[in-house]
Protein backbone atom coordinates (compact mmCIF):
# COMPACT_ATOMS: atom_id res chain seq x y z
CA UNK A 1 0.00 0.00 0.00
CA UNK A 2 1.34 3.42 -0.86
CA UNK A 3 1.98 5.97 1.86
CA UNK A 4 -0.83 8.48 2.36
CA UNK A 5 -0.19 11.90 0.88
CA UNK A 6 -0.77 15.28 2.50
CA UNK A 7 -3.76 17.27 1.25
CA UNK A 8 -2.61 20.43 -0.56
CA UNK A 9 -4.81 23.17 0.83
CA UNK A 10 -4.99 26.49 -1.09
CA UNK A 11 -3.16 28.13 1.81
CA UNK A 12 -0.30 25.61 1.56
CA UNK A 13 -0.11 26.15 -2.19
CA UNK A 14 0.00 29.92 -1.67
CA UNK A 15 2.73 29.42 0.94
CA UNK A 16 4.78 27.39 -1.51
CA UNK A 17 4.33 30.04 -4.16
CA UNK A 18 5.40 32.76 -1.73
CA UNK A 19 8.41 30.67 -0.71
CA UNK A 20 9.37 30.28 -4.36
CA UNK A 21 9.12 34.01 -4.96
CA UNK A 22 11.15 34.76 -1.84
CA UNK A 23 13.80 32.25 -2.88
CA UNK A 24 13.99 33.78 -6.36
CA UNK A 25 14.41 37.28 -4.92
CA UNK A 26 17.15 36.20 -2.50
CA UNK A 27 18.97 34.16 -5.15
CA UNK A 28 18.76 37.03 -7.64
CA UNK A 29 20.09 39.46 -5.04
CA UNK A 30 22.96 37.26 -3.94
CA UNK A 31 23.83 36.17 -7.46
CA UNK A 32 23.69 39.69 -8.94
CA UNK A 33 27.39 40.51 -8.38
CA UNK A 34 28.43 37.32 -10.15
CA UNK A 35 26.02 38.02 -12.99
CA UNK A 36 27.47 41.54 -13.30
CA UNK A 37 30.98 40.12 -13.55
CA UNK A 38 29.95 37.60 -16.20
CA UNK A 39 27.99 40.25 -18.08
CA UNK A 40 31.17 42.33 -18.40
CA UNK A 41 32.49 39.67 -20.80
CA UNK A 42 29.92 40.79 -23.35
CA UNK A 43 31.23 44.35 -23.30
CA UNK A 44 33.79 45.41 -25.93
CA UNK A 45 37.45 44.81 -25.16
CA UNK A 46 38.97 48.09 -23.99
CA UNK A 47 42.49 49.47 -24.13
CA UNK A 48 43.23 48.61 -20.49
CA UNK A 49 42.39 44.94 -20.72
CA UNK A 50 44.27 44.67 -24.04
CA UNK A 51 47.31 46.17 -22.34
CA UNK A 52 46.96 43.82 -19.39
CA UNK A 53 46.65 40.82 -21.70
CA UNK A 54 49.75 41.83 -23.63
CA UNK A 55 51.87 42.53 -20.59
CA UNK A 56 50.80 40.85 -17.33
CA UNK A 57 47.90 38.44 -17.87
CA UNK A 58 50.10 35.37 -18.42
CA UNK A 59 52.03 36.20 -15.26
CA UNK A 60 48.80 36.54 -13.26
CA UNK A 61 47.43 33.21 -14.50
CA UNK A 62 50.74 31.41 -14.04
CA UNK A 63 51.17 32.93 -10.57
CA UNK A 64 47.70 31.81 -9.51
CA UNK A 65 48.12 28.29 -10.90
CA UNK A 66 51.60 27.80 -9.43
CA UNK A 67 50.57 29.17 -6.06
CA UNK A 68 47.53 26.87 -5.98
CA UNK A 69 49.54 23.81 -7.05
CA UNK A 70 52.33 24.38 -4.54
CA UNK A 71 50.05 25.32 -1.66
CA UNK A 72 47.67 22.47 -2.47
CA UNK A 73 50.56 20.03 -2.69
CA UNK A 74 52.17 21.04 0.58
CA UNK A 75 48.87 21.42 2.43
CA UNK A 76 47.65 18.12 1.04
CA UNK A 77 50.81 16.25 1.97
CA UNK A 78 51.01 17.66 5.48
CA UNK A 79 47.28 17.84 6.04
CA UNK A 80 46.36 14.35 4.89
CA UNK A 81 49.24 12.67 6.71
CA UNK A 82 48.56 14.60 9.92
CA UNK A 83 44.83 13.95 9.68
CA UNK A 84 45.51 10.24 9.15
CA UNK A 85 47.83 10.23 12.13
CA UNK A 86 45.33 12.00 14.37
CA UNK A 87 42.41 9.85 13.20
CA UNK A 88 44.07 6.44 13.33
CA UNK A 89 46.76 6.56 15.99
CA UNK A 90 47.02 7.24 19.68
CA UNK A 91 50.04 9.21 20.91
CA UNK A 92 50.90 11.96 23.37
CA UNK A 93 49.63 15.41 22.30
CA UNK A 94 47.10 13.87 19.90
CA UNK A 95 44.27 16.03 21.19
CA UNK A 96 46.39 19.18 21.04
CA UNK A 97 47.36 18.42 17.48
CA UNK A 98 43.79 17.70 16.47
CA UNK A 99 42.66 20.96 18.05
CA UNK A 100 45.43 22.75 16.22
CA UNK A 101 44.17 21.26 12.97
CA UNK A 102 40.71 22.61 13.60
CA UNK A 103 41.26 25.85 15.36
CA UNK A 104 42.55 28.23 12.73
CA UNK A 105 40.49 28.33 9.56
CA UNK A 106 36.82 28.75 10.28
CA UNK A 107 36.00 27.12 6.95
CA UNK A 108 37.40 23.89 8.28
CA UNK A 109 35.42 24.36 11.44
CA UNK A 110 32.37 24.80 9.27
CA UNK A 111 32.99 21.45 7.62
CA UNK A 112 33.39 19.87 11.01
CA UNK A 113 30.18 21.44 12.25
CA UNK A 114 28.33 20.13 9.25
CA UNK A 115 29.58 16.64 9.95
CA UNK A 116 28.73 17.04 13.60
CA UNK A 117 25.18 18.14 12.98
CA UNK A 118 24.59 15.41 10.45
CA UNK A 119 26.02 12.70 12.65
CA UNK A 120 23.61 13.57 15.45
CA UNK A 121 20.55 11.34 15.34
CA UNK A 122 17.44 13.13 14.07
CA UNK A 123 15.14 14.22 16.85
CA UNK A 124 12.28 11.76 16.80
CA UNK A 125 9.53 11.08 19.29
CA UNK A 126 10.54 8.78 22.11
CA UNK A 127 8.17 5.84 21.85
CA UNK A 128 9.20 4.36 25.18
CA UNK A 129 8.57 7.58 27.06
CA UNK A 130 5.27 7.87 25.30
CA UNK A 131 4.14 4.40 26.29
CA UNK A 132 5.11 5.21 29.88
CA UNK A 133 3.07 8.34 29.66
CA UNK A 134 0.08 6.37 28.43
CA UNK A 135 0.40 4.17 31.50
CA UNK A 136 0.52 7.29 33.63
CA UNK A 137 4.18 6.82 34.65
CA UNK A 138 5.90 9.52 32.60
CA UNK A 139 8.65 11.28 34.57
CA UNK A 140 10.27 13.08 31.71
CA UNK A 141 9.25 16.52 32.84
CA UNK A 142 11.30 16.10 36.01
CA UNK A 143 14.02 13.69 34.91
CA UNK A 144 15.42 14.76 31.58
CA UNK A 145 16.16 12.05 29.07
CA UNK A 146 18.03 12.26 25.81
CA UNK A 147 15.29 12.87 23.30
CA UNK A 148 13.48 15.61 25.20
CA UNK A 149 15.26 18.59 23.69
CA UNK A 150 12.19 20.71 23.24
CA UNK A 151 10.04 21.63 26.18
CA UNK A 152 9.19 18.18 27.52
CA UNK A 153 5.51 18.41 28.39
CA UNK A 154 4.66 20.16 25.15
CA UNK A 155 6.73 17.63 23.28
CA UNK A 156 4.87 14.66 24.68
CA UNK A 157 1.48 16.17 24.15
CA UNK A 158 2.57 16.56 20.55
CA UNK A 159 3.44 12.92 20.44
CA UNK A 160 0.06 11.96 21.81
CA UNK A 161 -1.48 13.82 18.92
CA UNK A 162 0.86 12.04 16.55
CA UNK A 163 -0.39 8.71 17.76
CA UNK A 164 -3.89 9.88 16.95
CA UNK A 165 -2.62 10.72 13.53
CA UNK A 166 -1.15 7.26 13.16
CA UNK A 167 -4.41 5.61 14.14
CA UNK A 168 -6.64 7.78 12.00
CA UNK A 169 -4.54 9.57 9.46
CA UNK A 170 -7.60 10.96 7.75
CA UNK A 171 -7.01 14.04 9.93
CA UNK A 172 -3.92 14.97 7.97
CA UNK A 173 -3.76 12.74 4.96
CA UNK A 174 -5.61 12.20 1.77
CA UNK A 175 -6.85 8.83 0.52
CA UNK A 176 -4.31 6.14 -0.35
CA UNK A 177 -3.44 5.94 -3.99
CA UNK B 1 36.29 -1.62 8.18
CA UNK B 2 39.86 -1.07 9.28
CA UNK B 3 39.52 -3.75 11.93
CA UNK B 4 37.97 -6.14 9.42
CA UNK B 5 40.82 -5.48 6.99
CA UNK B 6 43.39 -6.13 9.70
CA UNK B 7 41.74 -9.40 10.75
CA UNK B 8 41.81 -10.46 7.08
CA UNK B 9 45.58 -10.03 7.13
CA UNK B 10 46.10 -6.58 5.62
CA UNK B 11 49.11 -4.64 6.89
CA UNK B 12 48.40 -1.18 8.39
CA UNK B 13 49.78 0.59 5.29
CA UNK B 14 47.83 -1.70 2.97
CA UNK B 15 44.64 -1.14 4.99
CA UNK B 16 45.13 2.62 4.88
CA UNK B 17 45.80 2.67 1.14
CA UNK B 18 43.06 0.21 0.12
CA UNK B 19 40.33 0.98 2.68
CA UNK B 20 40.84 4.30 4.42
CA UNK B 21 42.07 6.40 1.49
CA UNK B 22 39.18 5.55 -0.89
CA UNK B 23 36.66 6.07 1.94
CA UNK B 24 38.23 9.40 2.81
CA UNK B 25 38.36 10.54 -0.83
CA UNK B 26 35.38 12.92 -0.56
CA UNK B 27 36.83 14.53 2.56
CA UNK B 28 40.27 14.82 0.95
CA UNK B 29 38.75 16.29 -2.22
CA UNK B 30 36.69 18.74 -0.15
CA UNK B 31 39.67 19.75 1.96
CA UNK B 32 41.97 20.24 -1.02
CA UNK B 33 39.31 22.20 -2.88
CA UNK B 34 38.96 24.47 0.15
CA UNK B 35 42.71 25.02 0.26
CA UNK B 36 42.82 25.82 -3.45
CA UNK B 37 39.82 28.15 -3.28
CA UNK B 38 41.32 30.04 -0.35
CA UNK B 39 44.67 30.25 -2.14
CA UNK B 40 43.11 31.52 -5.36
CA UNK B 41 41.05 34.05 -3.41
CA UNK B 42 43.94 35.23 -1.25
CA UNK B 43 45.04 38.77 -1.66
CA UNK B 44 46.96 39.92 1.43
CA UNK B 45 49.71 37.31 1.52
CA UNK B 46 50.28 37.31 -2.25
CA UNK B 47 50.52 41.08 -2.30
CA UNK B 48 52.87 41.21 0.68
CA UNK B 49 55.24 38.65 -0.84
CA UNK B 50 54.96 40.11 -4.33
CA UNK B 51 53.40 37.09 -6.05
CA UNK B 52 51.38 38.21 -9.06
CA UNK B 53 48.02 36.44 -9.00
CA UNK B 54 44.69 37.18 -10.64
CA UNK B 55 43.39 38.78 -7.41
CA UNK B 56 46.34 41.17 -7.46
CA UNK B 57 45.68 41.82 -11.16
CA UNK B 58 42.09 42.84 -10.41
CA UNK B 59 43.29 45.32 -7.79
CA UNK B 60 46.00 46.76 -10.02
CA UNK B 61 43.63 47.12 -12.94
CA UNK B 62 40.99 48.85 -10.84
CA UNK B 63 43.28 51.13 -8.85
CA UNK B 64 45.91 51.62 -11.58
CA UNK B 65 43.79 52.08 -14.70
CA UNK B 66 40.51 52.98 -13.00
CA UNK B 67 38.85 50.76 -15.59
CA UNK B 68 35.98 48.84 -14.03
CA UNK B 69 35.17 46.85 -17.17
CA UNK B 70 38.74 45.59 -17.46
CA UNK B 71 38.77 44.69 -13.75
CA UNK B 72 35.45 42.84 -14.23
CA UNK B 73 36.82 40.93 -17.19
CA UNK B 74 39.83 39.83 -15.16
CA UNK B 75 37.46 38.96 -12.31
CA UNK B 76 35.50 36.78 -14.73
CA UNK B 77 38.71 34.82 -15.42
CA UNK B 78 39.19 34.28 -11.70
CA UNK B 79 35.53 33.28 -11.42
CA UNK B 80 36.01 30.58 -14.08
CA UNK B 81 39.11 29.38 -12.23
CA UNK B 82 37.05 29.09 -9.02
CA UNK B 83 34.31 27.22 -10.88
CA UNK B 84 36.85 24.69 -12.15
CA UNK B 85 37.82 24.08 -8.52
CA UNK B 86 34.16 23.65 -7.54
CA UNK B 87 33.64 21.11 -10.33
CA UNK B 88 36.80 19.27 -9.28
CA UNK B 89 35.49 19.12 -5.72
CA UNK B 90 32.14 17.76 -6.87
CA UNK B 91 33.83 15.21 -9.10
CA UNK B 92 35.88 14.08 -6.11
CA UNK B 93 32.72 13.50 -4.09
CA UNK B 94 30.73 11.80 -6.83
CA UNK B 95 29.47 8.31 -6.17
CA UNK B 96 30.17 8.34 -2.45
CA UNK B 97 27.63 7.47 0.23
CA UNK B 98 26.67 10.52 2.26
CA UNK B 99 28.04 10.64 5.74
CA UNK B 100 24.69 11.08 7.41
CA UNK B 101 23.63 7.61 6.27
CA UNK B 102 26.42 5.92 8.15
CA UNK B 103 26.50 4.92 11.76
CA UNK B 104 29.63 6.27 13.39
CA UNK B 105 31.22 3.82 15.75
CA UNK B 106 33.97 4.38 18.27
CA UNK B 107 37.28 3.49 16.64
CA UNK B 108 40.15 1.90 18.52
CA UNK B 109 43.28 3.79 17.57
CA UNK B 110 46.67 2.17 17.00
CA UNK B 111 49.17 2.96 19.72
CA UNK B 112 52.42 4.19 18.19
CA UNK B 113 55.73 2.59 19.20
CA UNK B 114 58.91 4.59 19.91
CA UNK B 115 60.27 4.58 16.35
CA UNK B 116 56.90 5.46 14.88
CA UNK B 117 56.50 8.26 17.41
CA UNK B 118 59.50 10.00 15.87
CA UNK B 119 57.58 10.48 12.61
CA UNK B 120 54.60 11.69 14.58
CA UNK B 121 56.77 14.22 16.42
CA UNK B 122 58.19 15.55 13.16
CA UNK B 123 54.70 16.05 11.75
CA UNK B 124 53.43 17.60 14.97
CA UNK B 125 56.43 19.92 15.01
CA UNK B 126 55.80 21.08 11.44
CA UNK B 127 52.10 21.69 12.01
CA UNK B 128 52.45 23.35 15.40
CA UNK B 129 55.29 25.61 14.29
CA UNK B 130 53.16 26.80 11.37
CA UNK B 131 51.03 28.54 13.94
CA UNK B 132 53.30 29.07 16.91
CA UNK B 133 56.28 30.64 15.12
CA UNK B 134 54.32 33.56 13.61
CA UNK B 135 52.49 33.99 16.91
CA UNK B 136 55.71 34.24 18.93
CA UNK B 137 57.21 36.55 16.32
CA UNK B 138 54.23 38.88 16.65
CA UNK B 139 54.46 38.81 20.44
CA UNK B 140 58.21 39.50 20.27
CA UNK B 141 57.55 42.53 18.05
CA UNK B 142 55.16 43.73 20.69
CA UNK B 143 57.74 43.34 23.46
CA UNK B 144 60.68 44.96 21.69
CA UNK B 145 58.98 48.19 20.81
CA UNK B 146 56.90 48.33 23.96
CA UNK B 147 55.51 51.73 24.76
CA UNK B 148 56.36 53.34 21.42
CA UNK B 149 53.51 51.53 19.63
CA UNK B 150 50.68 53.84 18.74
CA UNK B 151 47.58 52.03 19.95
CA UNK B 152 45.17 54.94 19.68
CA UNK B 153 43.53 53.58 16.56
CA UNK B 154 43.16 50.07 18.00
CA UNK B 155 39.82 50.55 19.85
CA UNK B 156 38.32 52.38 16.88
CA UNK B 157 39.44 49.70 14.42
CA UNK B 158 38.24 46.93 16.73
CA UNK B 159 34.90 48.70 17.09
CA UNK B 160 34.55 48.96 13.31
CA UNK B 161 35.41 45.27 12.94
CA UNK B 162 32.97 44.25 15.65
CA UNK B 163 30.22 46.41 14.18
CA UNK B 164 30.59 45.24 10.59
CA UNK B 165 31.11 41.58 11.55
CA UNK B 166 28.14 41.42 13.92
CA UNK B 167 25.82 43.32 11.55
CA UNK B 168 26.93 41.11 8.68
CA UNK B 169 26.48 37.95 10.76
CA UNK B 170 22.92 38.94 11.78
CA UNK B 171 22.02 39.76 8.17
CA UNK B 172 23.50 36.54 6.83
CA UNK B 173 21.87 34.33 9.46
CA UNK B 174 18.51 35.97 8.73
CA UNK B 175 18.96 35.25 5.02
CA UNK B 176 20.13 31.72 5.81
CA UNK B 177 17.05 31.03 7.94
CA UNK B 178 14.78 32.32 5.16
CA UNK B 179 16.59 30.16 2.60
CA UNK B 180 16.56 27.08 4.81
CA UNK B 181 12.84 27.36 5.53
CA UNK B 182 12.10 28.00 1.86
CA UNK B 183 14.10 24.93 0.89
CA UNK B 184 12.19 22.92 3.50
CA UNK B 185 8.82 24.13 2.23
CA UNK B 186 9.44 23.73 -1.49
CA UNK B 187 11.26 21.01 -3.37
CA UNK B 188 12.16 20.54 -6.99
CA UNK B 189 14.86 21.05 -9.59
CA UNK B 190 14.17 24.78 -9.92
CA UNK B 191 14.46 25.28 -6.16
CA UNK B 192 17.76 23.37 -6.11
CA UNK B 193 19.03 25.57 -8.95
CA UNK B 194 18.07 28.79 -7.14
CA UNK B 195 19.61 27.56 -3.91
CA UNK B 196 22.78 26.72 -5.81
CA UNK B 197 22.95 30.27 -7.15
CA UNK B 198 22.25 31.79 -3.74
CA UNK B 199 24.99 29.71 -2.13
CA UNK B 200 27.59 29.90 -4.87
CA UNK B 201 29.33 32.91 -3.35
CA UNK B 202 31.56 31.03 -0.96
CA UNK B 203 33.57 29.50 -3.78
CA UNK B 204 34.03 32.86 -5.44
CA UNK B 205 36.95 35.09 -4.37
CA UNK B 206 36.07 38.25 -2.48
CA UNK B 207 37.73 40.42 -5.14
CA UNK B 208 35.36 39.06 -7.81
CA UNK B 209 32.29 39.77 -5.71
CA UNK B 210 33.57 43.25 -4.83
CA UNK B 211 34.14 44.10 -8.48
CA UNK B 212 30.69 42.73 -9.32
CA UNK B 213 29.12 44.98 -6.70
CA UNK B 214 31.12 47.95 -7.98
CA UNK B 215 29.78 47.24 -11.48
CA UNK B 216 26.23 47.09 -10.14
CA UNK B 217 26.72 50.30 -8.17
CA UNK B 218 28.24 52.02 -11.19
CA UNK B 219 25.25 50.93 -13.28
CA UNK B 220 22.86 52.27 -10.65
CA UNK B 221 24.86 55.51 -10.42
CA UNK B 222 24.76 55.87 -14.20
CA UNK B 223 21.00 55.51 -14.15
CA UNK B 224 20.54 58.11 -11.40
CA UNK B 225 23.14 60.75 -12.25
CA UNK B 226 23.86 59.89 -15.93
CA UNK B 227 27.52 59.77 -14.98
CA UNK B 228 29.91 57.14 -13.72
CA UNK B 229 29.42 57.50 -9.98
CA UNK B 230 30.26 54.74 -7.57
CA UNK B 231 29.13 55.05 -3.98
CA UNK B 232 30.64 52.51 -1.62
CA UNK B 233 30.34 52.10 2.12
CA UNK B 234 28.92 49.91 4.82
CA UNK B 235 25.88 48.92 2.73
CA UNK B 236 28.08 47.73 -0.13
CA UNK B 237 30.28 45.84 2.32
CA UNK B 238 27.28 44.08 3.85
CA UNK B 239 26.05 43.18 0.37
CA UNK B 240 29.43 41.66 -0.46
CA UNK B 241 29.56 39.70 2.80
CA UNK B 242 26.02 38.43 2.30
CA UNK B 243 26.81 37.36 -1.24
CA UNK B 244 29.95 35.56 -0.12
CA UNK B 245 29.13 34.06 3.27
CA UNK B 246 25.43 33.15 3.07
CA UNK B 247 26.61 29.68 2.05
CA UNK B 248 28.10 29.13 5.49
CA UNK B 249 25.00 30.27 7.32
CA UNK B 250 22.68 28.34 5.02
CA UNK B 251 24.60 25.05 5.18
CA UNK B 252 24.76 25.06 8.95
CA UNK B 253 21.14 26.16 9.42
CA UNK B 254 19.81 23.71 6.84
CA UNK B 255 21.80 20.89 8.43
CA UNK B 256 20.27 21.78 11.82
CA UNK B 257 16.80 22.00 10.31
CA UNK B 258 17.20 18.58 8.69
CA UNK B 259 17.39 17.06 12.15
CA UNK B 260 13.85 18.18 12.96
CA UNK B 261 11.42 15.54 11.79
CA UNK B 262 8.62 17.01 9.63
CA UNK B 263 6.12 14.89 11.59
CA UNK B 264 6.82 17.14 14.59
CA UNK B 265 5.63 20.11 12.53
CA UNK B 266 2.54 18.16 11.48
CA UNK B 267 1.77 17.23 15.08
CA UNK B 268 2.15 20.83 16.20
CA UNK B 269 -0.23 21.89 13.50
CA UNK B 270 -2.83 19.40 14.64
CA UNK B 271 -2.50 20.87 18.11
CA UNK B 272 -3.47 24.17 16.58
CA UNK B 273 -0.15 25.94 16.89
CA UNK B 274 0.48 28.83 14.52
CA UNK B 275 3.60 29.16 12.38
CA UNK B 276 5.07 31.69 14.80
CA UNK B 277 4.45 29.41 17.76
CA UNK B 278 5.85 26.40 15.89
CA UNK B 279 9.04 28.27 15.11
CA UNK B 280 9.45 29.91 18.51
CA UNK B 281 8.55 26.94 20.72
CA UNK B 282 9.85 23.99 18.72
CA UNK B 283 12.22 24.95 15.94
CA UNK B 284 14.22 27.68 17.66
CA UNK B 285 15.15 25.62 20.77
CA UNK B 286 16.21 22.76 18.53
CA UNK B 287 18.08 25.02 16.12
CA UNK B 288 19.77 27.20 18.71
CA UNK B 289 23.13 25.40 18.61
CA UNK B 290 23.24 25.30 14.82
CA UNK B 291 22.40 29.00 14.65
CA UNK B 292 24.98 29.86 17.30
CA UNK B 293 27.72 28.00 15.46
CA UNK B 294 26.72 29.51 12.12
CA UNK B 295 26.81 33.00 13.63
CA UNK B 296 30.25 32.40 15.12
CA UNK B 297 31.71 31.04 11.90
CA UNK B 298 30.26 33.89 9.81
CA UNK B 299 31.47 36.46 12.36
CA UNK B 300 35.01 35.07 12.21
CA UNK B 301 35.02 34.93 8.43
CA UNK B 302 33.86 38.53 8.08
CA UNK B 303 36.47 39.62 10.59
CA UNK B 304 39.21 38.05 8.46
CA UNK B 305 37.87 39.13 5.06
CA UNK B 306 40.28 41.44 3.23
CA UNK B 307 39.89 41.91 -0.56
CA UNK B 308 36.20 42.86 -0.66
CA UNK B 309 36.63 45.09 2.40
CA UNK B 310 39.59 46.86 0.81
CA UNK B 311 37.71 47.57 -2.41
CA UNK B 312 34.31 48.47 -0.99
CA UNK B 313 35.04 50.25 2.31
CA UNK B 314 34.49 53.95 2.58
CA UNK B 315 37.36 56.31 3.33
CA UNK B 316 38.78 56.04 6.85
CA UNK B 317 36.77 52.91 7.57
CA UNK B 318 39.45 50.54 8.81
CA UNK B 319 38.88 47.03 10.06
CA UNK B 320 41.55 44.97 11.80
CA UNK B 321 42.29 43.08 8.57
CA UNK B 322 42.70 46.22 6.44
CA UNK B 323 44.78 47.89 9.14
CA UNK B 324 47.16 44.93 9.40
CA UNK B 325 47.41 44.80 5.60
CA UNK B 326 48.21 48.51 5.35
CA UNK B 327 50.71 48.57 8.22
CA UNK B 328 52.43 45.37 7.07
CA UNK B 329 52.58 46.78 3.52
CA UNK B 330 54.49 49.78 4.93
CA UNK B 331 56.76 47.36 6.85
CA UNK B 332 55.47 48.81 10.13
CA UNK B 333 55.35 45.31 11.55
CA UNK B 334 55.57 46.36 15.19
CA UNK B 335 52.50 48.55 14.81
CA UNK B 336 50.71 45.81 12.91
CA UNK B 337 51.46 43.25 15.65
CA UNK B 338 48.76 44.23 18.20
CA UNK B 339 46.12 44.40 15.48
CA UNK B 340 47.20 41.04 14.12
CA UNK B 341 47.21 39.47 17.59
CA UNK B 342 43.74 40.80 18.26
CA UNK B 343 42.60 39.41 14.92
CA UNK B 344 44.02 36.01 15.85
CA UNK B 345 42.27 36.15 19.22
CA UNK B 346 38.95 37.12 17.65
CA UNK B 347 39.32 34.28 15.18
CA UNK B 348 40.58 31.73 17.65
CA UNK B 349 38.40 32.14 20.72
CA UNK B 350 35.04 31.50 18.99
CA UNK B 351 36.49 28.47 17.22
CA UNK B 352 37.74 27.07 20.53
CA UNK B 353 34.25 27.60 21.93
CA UNK B 354 32.85 25.78 18.89
CA UNK B 355 35.27 22.92 19.47
CA UNK B 356 34.21 22.71 23.11
CA UNK B 357 30.56 22.69 22.06
CA UNK B 358 31.34 19.96 19.55
CA UNK B 359 33.14 17.85 22.16
CA UNK B 360 30.17 18.13 24.54
CA UNK B 361 27.66 17.22 21.85
CA UNK B 362 29.62 14.19 20.69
Amino acid sequence: MNAPTMIQTPLAKAGKYASGVLLTIIAAGLGAPLAAVLFSLTEPVGASITFVFHTRAAEYVLGTVMLCLLTGGIAGLLGISTALLVALCEFPLRRTLSRRLWCCPSDTALYRRLRLWRSVKPVRPNRRAHSKRLRGRCKCCNARHSNCRAQPSYYHSLYSLMSIRLRGHHLLSGPSQ
Amino acid sequence: MMEAARTLGASPIHAVLRIFAPSARPAIAGGLALVLMETAADFGVSDYFGVSTLSIGIFRTWYGFGDLTAASQLAAMLFFFAMILVLMEEAGRRGRVSEEARVQRKFTRFVLRDRQQLRQRILSFVVLTGFLTPLFLLISKLNVVGASIDLRSLPHTTGNTGFIASTGAILIITLAILLAYTARATKGRWVRFLLRIATLGYAVPGAVIAVGILTLLAGAGRMVTHDVTVVTGVGALLFAYASRFTTIGYNTTAAGLEQIDPSIDAAARTLGSSTTKLISRIHLPLLSKALASATIVVFVDITKELPATLILRSFNFETLATKVYRLAGDERLAEAAPHALLLIAIGLIPILILNRLGDRSS
